[in-house]
């Protein structure tokens, strides 16, 4: 007679006796509520292994994860040890793994905590979103790609325009701050903040209707939730930048958002954002093309402690609605462009020169641009999947220069951009590897024909855009390794479905996955394929990797994005499901 | 490695359908592709396939596949996943030819390739808005449907029964049975095929009188209506003298609504069925009418659907269905009388009958009749069950136990099982290398008040279900000798089990309300191996091989059991297919 304890920790249950024997010992690991070791300032900035703190894991954007159990050997052994379904809505969350519990942002501001080892739920916060959200937002706002943790609290923004903070160990609201009133000054929170030095930085994407206020950068306090600073990405008359605008009226100044997350350098104290198009995208329809409309598809170095502006790089004067809104890559790194593979290079560089920098594809055109982290200067930038919007950068001061074939002069004018609005590159996140100092992008193949039109029903970037893969391809998605140091492509993976987020691990691995299910682990030095599984969804979420009590385990959600759906278009004959589950691998015990 | 079959990086999801629909190809015919399933296919399968509801005409829910055994089973692992379309999910899968021809929620069937996971086709019925209302809720579920020849056959909530080409998802025939706003008929399950014709049984809504409860028989290459045989006595008929004057309209609901089994020796059908409408019998008629053919197992002849024979489980006045798995099996019959309540006193040592057993009814009574006669020979009760006090071994007659049964309104009992059951439609499988059957079922009781109020109106009950006195667990498999009717072992655990599949690596797979999917071994009940699927596992798993590599699925819905608050799974529609690494 057998008679199961129903609950265990232990994922393969070989017997009802090893049942018994393992709830001993978990009972020990999971421990007491009072026993929830505070997450400090420190641990942020130099996590345990086996954690995962924040959105790219540490605030230097990364991606990493310094775990190795799982290598290249065995990686062909991994396997599936848990799942769980999440909740409806467009799923596009990134786990956060403490004291082994998985802290999962799930769609339409839910926030669940598993039991990372055995996938059981031990409390859901559902927010109370009012119904009308969704009219002032203007929709998607389901989504709800990361959280952030510190000291006992789990730190979010919500599309109900607050940040809140809950209780770690029970779900409870602890504290709530209103960012605006969503009536009067709505903005959408598809992702979420970093704490930097004890402050809550997040951004937003802010919605044109009413005007420039929503469009901020805001700090709070951690620990109470006051509100520290709030920076502004549209000058108002009168502060530097009014004069790129061409006159056009304050109130008009809208859209220029910062929708992702922010990187933070703590030895700086510089807080790394990245911004959006101006609404609508065409500059003619904005006081001119010739206007720079500040600061729109930049790059902002933020003073911690008061949100100003230390420097900011604008990569590039968009009018086909080509945001760069994400992840910065901060990285100590030999800076040796390799003038056969990199297009615009500061003539300054010396050989054998180390830089702080600050790299990464920041854009939907796919182009790496590394700049010195301290003062913004321009170092060098190249080209990754087809672009045609950008034609000239100077390398003495990093200006851009674009296709003047492609910026619209007039309503009606159609032309062929590539990328599409969708990327190229787009909220899904690459990943950087120590190991190898090379970066990893998740880029697709893609233009658009893209007609500039304010006619009824067009999207509020007076934009009509139809997509196609980029000409003399059939291959959508591709993994482009980068190297940090040269900008070389080290290795390109190309295939017919599209590519969504990575992750680097210390075993000398990038997991991702696709648009049809699939989910990879690549070799960081060939390329080589190692592993791959179908897990029938599109796999929208950011995956990690974390360990409990020694074990290594690599997460990742499946789900819908509009995104997904959109490069699903382009290959119909790929049909994956449409599941929002999560799932938790590791090498058999 | 697994993953090796992929080839190279570039490209590979093109690659991966491209080959793999090869190989299927392949294994079913080189050059003639689709290779037509027969009569004597659906009879004795390959061991690689998996034809029907219960894989065998005989409902044992078994596949001979061994590759993944007691040994290695511990070594199982997914290999593809693939979410499934919305609504309330207890598929099954069937495996012909390296695809699977999933029953979605919502008369949505789907084409996968069994080895990748892949789409090849997808099939949504438009069915009609307000057939939901009419048929009164509960039209998602979907549980399984049949092939034979190039088709995909299955009943729809619209009331038609249909076929799809197999290979393309394409409508090949469709034929009304009942127009479902005049004679709804809820459609939960499919049919199985046999001897060439589809069988098919539902659930008869009450407000449509008697007309649609009927076992209806359908030509499988044509659709065209062969038989069909009303469960429900009409006046002049043998039975009508059971209604004890209720007029023929009124009498109601006496549904089939799980899948037959058939004996193609014998050319008899076996189906079950539920419950009346209203369940308490004193609005009925009077309590000591038997209100045929309501919970019974009845056998029809194949060829004309004339009942052959009956068998009454229980005049129920609780809402226990009894509609669930008829099993087949040819064993010696020696019930243990340490273990059996009610024996036969005729049955001879060494005697081996043909028979029909299994657990029929919510009560979780085991019963085994001689399956040419009807003859009672032996029944048992599993779970804790109050509502029978005894049956006659002579005769197989049951007596209810008089102080459940309800004389008047507003009298409350508490009964065991429960309406959930004890046994529902979640299956048992039975195993021929161990002659044992093994059964999911609940340890539930319900208050149960006699009202014209409540939640349970077209049963005239209000119900408040709770775990049986003296006991935290909920679930239970339990390992029933087909021969003595001895419990070989026991397995209970707080979350609710759910549907199980034997196969011939010595194991019964099976999963739980808590996401739980395991192993257990048949002979000892030990638990081999396990893993966390997140959701309740409600869909029935089952076993297939393509290419000479064994496969289980299992998949997982939405339910929740008010039951065990504690346990709190997600809710997600999934298919999880596993095997041991290449």
């Amino acid at each position: 007679m057998h008679h199961s304890i129903p609950v265990g920790r232990c994922a393969f249950l070989l017997a009802a006796m090893l049942l018994l024997a393992t709830a001993g010992p978990a009972a020990a690991q999971s421990p007491p509520d009072t026993e929830f070791v505070p997450v400090t300032d420190a641990m942020l900035q130099n996590p345990a292994d086996g954690d995962w703190l924040m959105w790219r894991r540490t605030l230097d954007g990364w991606g990493y994860s310094p775990l190795d159990q799982i290598d290249r050997d065995n990686v062909g052994d991994l396997r599936m040890v848990w799942t769980r379904a999440l909740a409806p809505g467009a799923q596009q969350g990134t786990p956060i793994a403490y004291g082994g519990t998985l802290y999962m942002p799930n769609p339409n501001d839910i926030i669940q905590a598993i039991d990372a080892v055995t996938g059981d739920l031990q409390w859901e916060y559902r927010r109370d979103i009012p119904d009308d959200v969704n009219d002032y937002l203007g929709g998607l706002i389901s989504v709800n790609r990361n959280i952030a943790i510190w000291d006992d609290m789990i730190i979010d923004t919500a599309n109900d325009d607050y940040a809140f903070a809950l209780n770690a160990t029970t779900g409870e609201l602890v504290w709530e701050t209103q960012l605006f009133d969503y009536t009067q000054n709505p903005a959408r929170h598809s992702a979420g903040p970093i704490v930097a030095g004890g402050k809550v930085i997040s951004g937003r994407s802010c919605r044109p209707r009413r005007g420039p206020e929503a469009c901020v950068i805001m700090a709070h306090d951690a620990r109470t939730g006051e509100e520290l600073w709030r920076r502004r990405l549209i000058p108002a008359p009168g502060e530097p930048g009014d004069e790129s605008w061409g006159g056009v009226p304050y109130e008009e100044r809208a859209h220029v958002g910062s929708w992702m997350v922010p990187s933070f350098d703590p030895e700086l104290n510089l807080v790394y954002v990245g911004t959006s198009v101006t609404s609508p995208a065409p500059k003619f329809m904005l006081g001119g093309v010739d206007n720079k409309h500040l600061y729109h598809n930049s790059t902002l170095a933020l003073d911690a402690d008061t949100g100003e502006i230390v420097w900011y790089y604008q990569h590039l004067n968009d009018s086909w609605d080509l945001d760069h809104p994400f992840e910065r890559l901060l990285v100590d790194t030999a800076v040796a462009p390799d003038a056969s593979e990199v297009s615009w290079i500061n003539p300054r560089i010396q050989p054998g020169e180390t830089r702080r920098v600050v790299t990464g594809v920041p854009g939907k055109t796919g182009v790496v641009y590394t700049l010195d982290r301290e003062t913004g200067e321009f170092l060098w930038a190249r080209n990754t999947v087809t672009q045609n919007v950008i034609s000239d950068i100077d390398g003495a001061t990093g200006a851009v220069t674009e296709n003047a074939e492609l910026v619209f002069s007039a309503e009606g004018q159609e032309v062929l951009a590539c990328p599409t609005w969708n990327g190229g590159k787009d909220w899904e996140a690459g990943a950087y590897s120590p190991l190898t100092n090379t970066m990893y992008m998740p880029l697709r193949n893609a233009c658009a024909r893209m007609l500039a039109t304010t006619a009824p029903g067009t999207s509020h970037y007076a934009l009509a855009v139809r997509n196609q893969i980029a000409p003399g391809t059939d291959q959508v998605g591709t993994v482009h390794a980068i190297s940090a140091e040269t900008g070389e492509t080290v290795w390109l993976h190309e295939q017919r479905a599209a590519t969504m987020s990575l992750v680097a691990t210390g075993g000398g691995l990038v997991f991702g996955g696709d648009n049809n299910g699939r989910f990879k682990a690549w070799d960081q030095e060939t390329g080589e394929v190692l592993w791959e599984i179908n897990l029938g969804s599109a796999v929208t979420s950011f995956p990690i990797s974390y360990a409990v009590d020694g074990r290594q385990y690599i997460a990742v959600g499946t789900g819908t994005a509009s995104t997904a759906s959109l490069f699903g278009r382009l290959t119909p004959e790929i049909r994956p499901s449409a599941g929002n589950n999560l799932f938790v691998f590791a090498l058999p015990e | 490695m697994f993953l090796r079959r992929f080839g190279p990086s570039v490209a590979l999801p093109a690659i991966v359908i491209l080959t793999s629909v090869a190989a299927a190809a392949a294994q079913s015919d080189e050059d003639a592709g689709f290779v037509p399933v027969t009569d004597a296919m659906l009879e004795d399968p390959a061991p690689g396939d998996w034809l029907m509801w219960r894989r065998t005409q005989n409902g044992w829910g078994y596949s001979p596949l061994d590759q993944v055994n007691r040994d290695n089973v511990g070594d199982l692992q997914l290999v593809w996943s693939r979410a499934l379309a919305p609504g309330a999910q207890e598929g099954t899968p069937l495996a012909y030819g390296g695809v699977l021809f999933m029953p979605n929620p919502k008369d949505h069937l789907q084409a996968i390739d069994a080895v990748t996971g892949d789409l090849l086709w997808e099939y949504r019925r438009d069915i009609p808005e307000d057939v939901p209302e009419i048929m009164g809720g509960l039209t998602d579920n979907n549980r399984n449907v049949a092939i034979y020849g190039r088709t995909i056959i299955d009943t729809g909530n619209d009331d038609y029964v249909y076929a799809l080409d197999a290979e393309t998802g394409e409508l090949v025939w469709e034929t009304q049975i009942f127009d479902y706003r005049v004679h709804p008929a809820r459609h939960s399950s499919g049919p199985i095929i046999a001897g060439g014709k589809v069988v098919s049984g539902r659930s008869c809504r009450p407000r449509a009188g008697p007309v649609s409860c009927v076992i209806v028989a359908h030509d499988a290459a044509t659709g065209e209506e062969l038989w069909r045989t009303g469960l429900v006595p009409a006046p002049g008929e043998p039975g009508d003298e059971t209604w004890g004057g209720v007029p023929y309209e009124e009498r109601v609901h006496v549904g089939s609504w799980m899948v037959p089994s058939y004996d193609p020796g014998l050319d008899l059908i076996y189906v079950g069925t539920s419950v009346t409408s209203p369940a308490p019998k004193f609005m009925l008629g009077g309590v000591d009418n038997k209100h045929l053919y309501h919970n019974s197992t009845l056998a029809l002849d194949g060829e004309t659907g004339e009942i052959r024979w009956y068998y009454q489980h229980l005049n129920d006045h609780w809402d226990l269905d009894h509609p669930y798995e008829r099993i087949l099996v040819d064993t010696a019959v020696a019930p243990d009388v340490d273990a059996v309540s009610w024996v036969n006193p005729r049955l001879q040592p060494g005697d081996v009958r043909r028979v029909v057993t299994g657990i029929p009814g919510k009560t979780g009574v085991v019963y085994t009749l001689d399956r040419e006669t009807g003859e009672f020979l032996w029944a048992t009760p599993t779970v804790a069950q109050n509502v029978i006090s005894g049956i006659d071994g002579a005769t197989g007659a049951v007596t209810e136990n008089a102080e459940l049964v309800f004389t008047a309104l507003g009298q409350e009992v508490l009964s065991c099982p429960s309406l959930g059951g004890g046994k529902n439609w979640p299956a048992g499988a039975y195993s021929p290398l161990t002659n044992t059957m093994y059964f999911p079922l609940q340890n539930t009781c319900a208050r149960l008040l006699s009202t014209m109020e409540g939640g349970l109106t077209i049963y005239r009950l209000a119900a408040r279900s709770q775990l049986t006195p003296g006991t935290d667990d909920l679930g239970t498999v339990r390992a029933v000798s087909a021969e003595t009717g001895e419990t070989a072992w026991l397995h209970e655990q707080r979350a609710a089990t759910y549907a199980l599949v034997a196969t011939g690596g010595g194991l019964v797979f099976g999963g739980d309300g808590n996401g739980r999917f395991r192993a257990f071994d048949q002979e000892s009940g030990e638990v081999l191996w396990e893993i966390n699927l997140g959701s309740p596992v409600s869909g029935f798993p089952i076993t297939y091989a393509v290419d000479g590599h064994q496969y289980i699925v299992a998949s997982t819905s939405t339910r929740v059991s008010g039951l065990t608050p504690d346990l709190r799974p997600s809710a997600g529609n999934n298919l999880f297919v596993f095997a041991l690494q290449n």
